[in-house]
């Protein structure tokens, strides 16, 4: 038995398919019942073997004279933009009947298009026929004369200019939306200094010109728009974004300022509409109407009116002027003396501090005896610098010492270089580093302290290791040689011991008994220092920090591994430098 | 040089010399707040390290940080309300969190997990994913919808987010006690056929969902 899901579908021949070109159903089917249907054939091609068969090209849409009745300015404009916009409407009236508020607009148009149109603003469609205007159904063919009971005679309507239209229309409140790039601010002369030092501050473009206005409309002002009574002359101000667009606040400030009317420039200056409002005509088809230089229309602040510029534009920085009784005076030359000024002294105040790290420590003259108690033993000892005064003395270390002593007076490097101020304390008025520097003198030979009695000076060229308080002379060393050694060393100082002026021997290659000799002196501790005393890198450290380097001194740290030292000099500089950028 | 460097330099030498505070204060004085706060927030620091989130304009991180370190929902909503953050799926992860921390009744916990999953299981940003697990899964364990673990984790594998079965695999160990066996990763079946094979009209093949 062959299994029943396994037969494959064959598709129904194309001679079986019902053909619906004759909007009957199959030849032989007995529900036919001769139904028409429409040409619509589901089978191309069944429809393609059909004799003289083609595809049918699309009916244009029927042009008619429509006919839109409106209730109201504002769609009867709309809907005429629209359709100008679309390529029509340029034979268009504009109609009013005897009496009523409504609005009608007729042309000639495609009617689908002008069923649309009409119906988007809600408005009603007739088509002109016979001098009557049909009602539309709004699908289907155009309504045939004589086929809807009424009609309206199109006699009883009167034409109206489209200026009117526009008036009545009126202007809609709008969003000021996007910033442009330029404005014109009219307004009258006595607040146009202001504008202009506003917009000058804000690096704007700012020319003047006057302008005349004269009454735009004849009739009354209609909803939000205002209307000019008489001309009246005013003062144009343009103001031009260098690069971007005018900045928002200043235009949303100029919108709420009642004294003066900002305005868009629409289609090249020909018209100008108040920032925040806008007619239900697009700007390049109001611009058509324009008659004179340009238009403005606004709300009722400022009216709508035509404009005609008087002269030529100017650039307005001139206007800004000068406060009262500011002459101009010149400054050299004159005898008088130089002005005094009454500056406050420099104080070390009080100030809030937690956490600060001691950089040095400034001790009393006894404080000395009790220093090696402190620190024999101690990390510090290795590293800490003493440098001793007449009656205080400076204890300090390369890279600050970092430790709280139980002795002296804490204090905090503020630089630049080898400047301290008790911890706690602080410069009143603060002082940048420049000034520092200048005030107080510090160097790299010079460590100053500034204390609120006083400040105080110690000269760096003298410190010394802090453990030379309490390392005292070696003990005496027994250099362990042999007694023949001894012998001939003795006798070779002997012979080279110079009696009168000789010239200078050649130089000898180092000979065991001079390096010996040598050994000796340096046990000993006899023989002259050297000049040049081996420095290590702490040294120079120390020498960078005193010169106002941090980051070199703190590199110095950093690579010889005594991270937390290296930490604080790059902070310090940090806030050094920020501290004088303050 | 210009502070922030110096800053960064003397951040870097504090932490070699083992002082991570003063790191993460050199760290946030120059202004990079986001490191500042990831170093607080190893020292258990939770509000500062909120703080520094907050500045870092992360604060949906400061929220976490808030509600689920420093058990304070009531800030982390402030900062949340407070700011307008980058990820809404962290958001609802960690205004759950603060449901969950306030007691509030039914709070939306099978919405946000799903949305979790969604979001590992899409290509968007590794960084953003990978804490909306972890958040996720933390929030499953507070609340023991192990369930819900289960599809995160299950979601992060199928979105092919790198570690996901080695981080499910631990958490498993860590929270259920037990070894996790993940099925093989799909791939096609050894009697597949390509689709354009596949003749729509058979029906002898067997039934795939």
């Amino acid at each position: 038995m062959s299994d029943p899901f396994s037969r494959q579908v064959e598709p129904i021949p194309a001679d079986q398919l019902p053909s619906r070109a004759s909007g009957r159903t199959a030849p032989d089917d007995p529900s036919d019942d001769g139904y028409e249907v429409d040409d619509y054939q589901f089978d191309d091609e069944a429809r393609a073997e059909e004799p003289g068969s083609r595809a049918a090209d699309p009916v244009p849409a029927p042009v008619v004279d429509l006919a839109g009745r409106f209730g109201s300015a504002s769609a009867a404009l709309i809907y005429l933009g629209q359709a100008r916009a679309a390529g029509y409407g340029s034979d268009v009236r504009i109609l009013r009947p005897a009496s009523g508020p409504a609005w009608w607009v007729a042309g000639t148009l495609p009617l689908d298009l002008g069923r649309e149109l009409v119906a988007a603003v809600g408005g009603r469609a007739y088509v002109e026929s016979g001098g009557r205007l049909w009602p539309d159904t709004g699908w289907g063919p155009p309504p045939a004369p004589g086929a809807a009971r009424g009609g309206l005679d199109l006699g009883t309507l009167t034409d109206a200019d489209l200026t009117e239209l526009v008036r009545v229309a009126g202007l809609r409140a709008v969003a000021l939306g996007v910033a442009p790039a330029e404005a014109i601010v009219l307004l009258r002369g006595e607040h146009a200094s202001g504008l202009v030092q506003r917009a000058l501050e804000l690096g704007l473009s700012v020319s003047h010109q006057l302008v005349r206005l004269e009454p735009l409309f004849e009739g009354p002002p209609t909803g939000r728009q205002g209307a000019v009574a008489r001309t009246t002359t005013l003062t144009a101000m343009r103001l031009t974004a260098g690069k971007g667009t005018l900045p928002p606040s200043l235009l949303v400030a100029l919108a709420n300022d009642p004294f003066v009317t900002v305005c868009r420039v629409a289609v090249g200056g020909r018209l100008l509409v108040e920032a925040g409002f806008a007619s239900p005509l697009p700007d390049d088809q109001l611009a058509a109407l324009v008659d004179t230089d340009a238009w403005l229309l606004a709300g009722p602040g400022a009216g709508c009116a035509r404009l005609t510029w008087i002269g030529e534009a100017s650039d307005a920085a001139g206007l800004a002027r000068l406060a009262d009784d500011y002459p101009l005076t010149p400054a050299s030359g004159s005898d008088d003396p130089p002005v005094h000024l009454s500056v406050p002294a420099v104080r070390i105040v009080p100030a809030r501090a937690h956490g600060i790290p001691v950089d040095a420590v400034l001790l009393e003259g006894d404080d000395l005896e009790t220093l090696p108690a402190l620190l024999e033993g101690h990390p510090l000892a290795d590293i800490a610098i003493l440098v001793q005064g007449r009656d205080r003395h400076l204890l300090t270390a390369a890279g600050g010492l970092l430790e709280r002593l139980a002795i002296g007076e804490p204090l905090r490097a503020v630089g630049p270089g080898p400047l301290y101020v008790p911890i706690g304390y602080r410069f009143r008025p603060r002082i940048p580093a420049a000034a520092r520097r200048r005030l107080f003198g510090q160097d790299e030979r010079t460590a100053v302290v500034a204390l609120p009695e006083g400040a105080v000076a110690f000269d760096l060229s003298r410190h010394e290791p802090v453990w030379t308080l309490w390392v005292g002379p070696l003990p005496d060393i027994d250099p362990q040689l042999p007694v023949e050694a001894i012998e001939t060393l003795a006798a070779i100082e002997v012979e080279l011991t110079p009696e009168l002026p000789k010239p200078a021997p050649p130089k000898e290659p180092p000979t065991a008994g001079r390096r010996a000799r040598d050994w000796i002196a340096r046990l000993a501790g006899r023989g002259q220092r050297e000049a040049s005393e081996r420095r290590s890198w702490r040294d120079e450290a120390w020498d960078a920090e005193v010169a106002g380097n941090l980051p070199a001194a703190a590199e110095l740290f950093s690579r010889h591994g005594e991270p937390l030292r290296a930490a604080h000099l790059y902070e310090r500089a940090a806030l050094e430098a920020d501290r004088f950028r303050r | 040089m210009p502070d922030a460097d110096l800053l960064r330099h003397a951040a870097a030498c504090y932490h070699t010399a083992g002082q991570p505070a003063e790191a993460a204060r050199c760290l946030a004085l120059a202004g990079a707040h986001r490191q500042a706060g990831d170093e607080f927030a190893e020292l258990g620091l939770d509000r500062a390290a909120a703080d520094q989130y907050v500045l870092a304009g992360e604060p949906e991180l400061a929220g976490w940080r808030l509600v689920h370190h420093a058990g304070d929902p009531s800030a982390a909503r402030a900062v949340l309300a407070a700011t307008d953050g980058h990820s809404a799926v962290r958001r609802a992860v960690v205004l759950t969190r603060c449901d969950v921390a306030e007691g509030v009744r039914r709070p939306p916990l099978l919405d946000t997990f799903r949305a979790v999953c969604a979001l590992l299981s899409g290509a968007d940003a590794t960084a953003e994913a990978r804490q909306a697990e972890e958040w996720a899964i933390a929030l499953a364990e507070q609340t023991r919808r192990y369930d819900q673990a289960a599809l995160v984790f299950a979601a992060a594998v199928r979105g092919g987010r790198w570690g996901a079965v080695d981080r499910w695999a631990e958490w498993s160990r860590r929270v259920l006690r037990t070894e996790l066996t993940l099925p093989p990763l799909p791939s096609a079946p050894a009697d597949a056929r390509p689709p354009e094979e596949i003749d729509p009209m058979d029906v002898t093949g067997p039934l795939s969902l």
